[in-house]
């Protein structure tokens, strides 16, 4: 199961779909067989992100929308293992990607919102990616939600205000920040 | 990260510890720092999994791609193997 995720996220970022689909279709097979422990808890939210993430990579957007709104997580952070592959096996924005895809600009701001916000009822406790801040910021900006933008850029910045030169986001936070600022 | 700096003082956790350092600066845009906290920690405990991962993980976002390829191929050769 985490090969086949791995690999089929690999596969993902160099563009070869349909060895991603044929990597969803055997970790959909294996899930059955999986061990109970892990196969809910586990192995599902892994499955469910790959498959969203494969019907956004082919524009089947209605479809991921209804698959993204089932990942869910339940993260055991005791684990070294568990924290860094759930943080950053798949991003945890896919369903605000795939409203994106759709152009429904406010229902990604919405879910981005809802993710920025803690909600001890819920047990995904994945952590919030900064670069959330930052994707929040251009949409608020698309809707021209000056205020609202900047403070997101802002954040970003602040966070990543360390981070190594040359990042593009950092640089296009910082020029859109400069930008707003001078409206 | 003061936490990950009481876990590096038990007996066999300062590679957990490197891990971790590692995994705060990739997600504080630390990519280098990232990449040296990783490498540390892969060599403090020789085959640890998912260092390989993250270091795959560093890679992409540094635009290396086969490098990051080169890194997920040490963590499929030790799990394929074990």
């Amino acid at each position: 199961m985490e090969e086949n995720t791995q690999l089929g996220r690999y596969d993902l970022r160099e563009k070869r779909i349909d060895s991603a689909k044929a990597r969803l279709a055997e970790m959909k097979s294996l899930l059955p067989e999986a061990d109970p422990t892990f196969s809910k808890d586990y192995y599902k939210p892994l499955l469910d992100s790959l498959h969203a993430e494969v019907l956004l990579a082919e524009g089947s957007l209605e479809e991921a929308a209804a698959v993204g709104k089932k990942v869910s997580y339940l993260v055991d952070p005791k684990w070294d293992y568990i924290i860094a592959s759930y943080n950053t096996c798949f991003s945890r924005d896919v369903l605000a990607r795939i409203y994106i895809q759709k152009g429904e600009l406010d229902k990604a701001i919405t879910e981005y919102e809802r993710l920025m916000t803690f909600d001890p009822a819920n047990k995904d406790w994945r952590l919030v990616h900064p670069k959330f801040h930052y994707r929040l910021g251009i949409l608020y900006e698309q809707k021209g939600l000056k205020n609202k933008a900047i403070d997101q850029y802002e954040k970003f910045l602040d966070i990543w205000k360390d981070a190594d030169p040359g990042i593009a986001e950092v640089e296009d936070a910082r020029k859109r920040l400069v930008g707003l600022k001078a409206q | 990260m003061s936490w990950v700096d009481r876990l590096m003082d038990f007996p066999g956790e300062r590679a957990s510890g490197q891990f971790f350092k590692g995994f705060y600066d990739l997600w504080l845009g630390q990519r280098d720092r990232s990449l040296e906290e990783t490498r540390t920690a892969k060599v403090l405990r020789p085959n640890y999994l998912v260092a390989n991962l993250l270091e795959m993980l560093i890679y992409e976002e540094m635009g290396e791609k086969e490098l990051a390829r080169e890194s997920l191929k040490m963590w499929l050769d030790y799990i394929r193997k074990n």
